[in-house]
């Protein structure tokens, strides 16, 4: 038997694998940890796992607590305690196969490495936990144990304390580590792989901080402060003597504000958004190198959604972006970007969605640095089969409308490849 | 890094085919087999005695014994106000105390048979937003002084304004606006 035979029975038997398991009826039931706690049907809050209906945004801006959050609490006798009676965790999992346009080079010495196919499985792995700790105290965790290949790395995302009424003022206030872009759209609940990549290349994912909300008539206001430094800084405290044992996550006193006022006109929801912070300059071979001058960093964003009865829901994010004297210091790097996508969800078998994203590197273009790739323009077509209310076999289609860039500077960076891909596999939660 | 030789290029190609056939086939397998299977959840729904009216946040869904679906008490929208209402059934019927129920995930399977109240003495309970029983107001308790002058149709009228109330097919301030103009009359 010749390499290529046994490569190719390889590929043969998976693909038959894979394909009995979605022939195959699947049983499994299971119930996340809020419809545990709460005996209610996922339907009780999505419209189609994950994307959240009207009642899991009240539930979820009403501090993922409903009045009968003590039910399921251990009597001890004690008033002032509220045990959750059963560990309130959940799991999220997800193993996808992929067919996929796109070569991993090394800007720097152009080194190419390519797989037109990719068996991601697993994807993710998240184990989620999260409960009312008193009338006005909610917490949410989660920790990730293997995603997009990294394998025995556990990551913490999203891990944070909210009280929804500071001092009876009706002010909110969390407390941890969230994503920025939270304010607007969640990452988290979109129907697609696809992720909404303005947001991660504008850099307002994850970070630690403060964020204060609050509704006042129509408007609901939100305002923050984080690190602006994201989640992965740690710094010795070693300052007062040595092996002090506490550490520092954030590299300077610095810290980026933002803030949204949202309200709704008719059907539609309007946001509008703005962040004014710091972050360290690129510097080095294709930009690759954090410097250490700090330079300012300035995002308006306006976000726009809207639902038709229950079944379509649509929305659009658009983000302009400046960043003053990022790679030169005499230079300001302005770029726009968003994002736009639909779902449909005509019944509780199928969901259909389209995401549109795209980004303009405009003055990050031609500067021979990673930053070029900043330019996207592509279109994902996605749909989710729900073969029970929490487990949906997912196949996305993503076409990339941007042209191939040849290499022009010294560095291999911008568009080098095109990102075509085809994907199928499963998500589930339980 | 060499040219890709023959032999993995057609290796690349069946990956590619694999993956693109599996897509292919997952979808329509489970167009055409698992989903004629599977059946949207339904939750039988009987009282005692029957006829009685059944209500949800989306409306009137018809009298016992019936069956409604998950989107009955869990729609993807409805108006803010109703809220309160939000995965519960109302079940009432004429003489008979109104019952307000939560409904959890092991009703969904096995369904609610709720036996009603119709002692004429019985009060008047509702469930409030948390599912916890709230006592309201009986309208004879609340027209203490004029409970003797009312007629037997006043207290009808009052009956039905009550249940109109609870099944939030009224709101309150419309409750209070026809609570007034009935005692106005019986002034006269």
């Amino acid at each position: 038997m010749t390499p290529f035979d046994v490569k190719f029975r390889r590929y043969t038997l998976s693909f038959v694998f894979l394909f009995a398991q979605l022939v195959l009826p699947l049983t499994a039931e299971a119930i996340p940890v809020f419809a545990r706690k709460y005996s209610m049907s996922c339907v009780a809050c999505h419209s189609a796992f994950p994307r959240l209906n009207q009642f899991g945004e009240h539930f979820r801006d009403n501090n993922m607590r409903l009045p009968n959050w003590r039910d399921n609490t251990v009597q001890t006798g004690d008033e002032r305690l509220a045990l959750p009676s059963t560990a309130p965790l959940a799991i999220r999992a997800q193993a996808y196969a992929q067919a996929r346009e796109g070569k991993s080079i090394d800007p720097v010495s152009g080194e190419t490495e390519q797989a037109s196919s990719d068996f991601q499985s697993p994807y993710l792995v998240k184990l989620l936990s999260s409960a009312p700790l008193s009338d006005h105290i909610t917490y949410y965790f989660y920790g990730i144990f293997a995603e997009k290949g990294n394998n025995g790395e556990t990551t913490i995302e999203d891990a944070w304390f909210r009280h929804d009424d500071l001092f009876g003022s009706g002010v909110g206030m969390q407390l941890g580590q969230f994503q920025i872009s939270d304010l607007m759209f969640a990452r988290e609940t979109r129907l697609s792989f696809q992720d909404f990549m303005a947001y991660r290349m504008a850099g307002i994912t994850y970070d630690r901080g403060l964020l204060f909300d609050r509704s006042l008539g129509k408007f609901d206001f939100g305002l923050g402060l984080v690190n602006g430094n994201g989640i992965d800084e740690n710094f010795n405290i070693n300052s007062p003597g040595y092996r002090r044992p506490d550490k520092m996550f954030d590299n300077n006193s610095d810290k980026s504000i933002f803030g949204r006022i949202g309200t709704d006109i008719g059907p539609v929801s309007l946001g509008l958004f703005g962040l004014s912070g710091e972050q360290a300059n690129a510097t080095g071979p294709a930009g690759l190198d954090s410097g250490n001058r700090d330079t300012d960093k300035r995002i308006v964003g306006v976000d726009i959604s809207g639902d038709v009865q229950g079944k379509t829901y649509w929305y659009a994010q658009l983000l302009w972006n400046s960043w003053d004297g990022f790679l030169d210091k005499n230079e300001d790097y302005n770029w726009w970007g968003g994002f736009l996508g639909a779902d449909y969800i005509p019944n509780d078998f199928w969901a259909f969605s389209a995401l549109y994203n795209y980004a303009d590197a405009d003055d990050l273009s031609n500067t021979d640095t990673i930053y070029e790739g900043i330019d996207i323009n592509s279109l994902s077509l996605t749909a989710s089969y729900y073969f029970m209310r929490n487990v949906k076999g997912v196949a996305e289609v993503n076409v990339d409308f941007l042209g191939k860039d040849s290499r022009k500077g010294t560095y291999y960076t911008g568009h080098l490849t095109k990102e075509h891909y085809i994907l199928f596999g499963f998500d589930a939660a339980f | 890094m060499g040219m890709p030789s023959q032999h993995s290029r057609r290796i690349q190609l069946a990956g590619v085919l694999s993956i693109l056939l599996a897509t292919i086939g997952a979808m329509l397998s489970v167009t055409t087999g698992n989903a004629a299977e599977l059946k949207v959840q339904r939750i039988r729904i009987e009282s005692t005695p029957a006829g009685a009216a059944v209500n949800t946040i989306v409306g009137e869904q018809g009298v016992t014994p019936l069956s409604i679906t998950e989107r009955d008490i869990y729609p993807n929208t409805y108006p803010d106000a109703k809220v309160d209402l939000y995965g519960k059934v109302v079940i009432s019927k004429s003489g008979c105390k109104t019952v307000t129920r939560r409904v959890t995930l092991n009703e969904i399977k096995t369904g609610l048979d709720i036996r009603l109240d119709c002692t004429e003495s019985t009060p008047v309970v509702k469930l409030d937003a948390g599912g916890k029983p709230q006592a309201i107001r009986k309208p004879e308790q609340s027209a203490t002084s004029a409970t003797e002058a009312l007629s037997e149709r006043r207290l009808r009228q009052l009956k039905v304004l009550n249940e109109l109330l609870d099944d939030k097919l009224i709101s309150a301030e419309e409750e209070q606006s026809i609570r007034k103009r009935i005692f106005e009359r019986l002034n006269q």
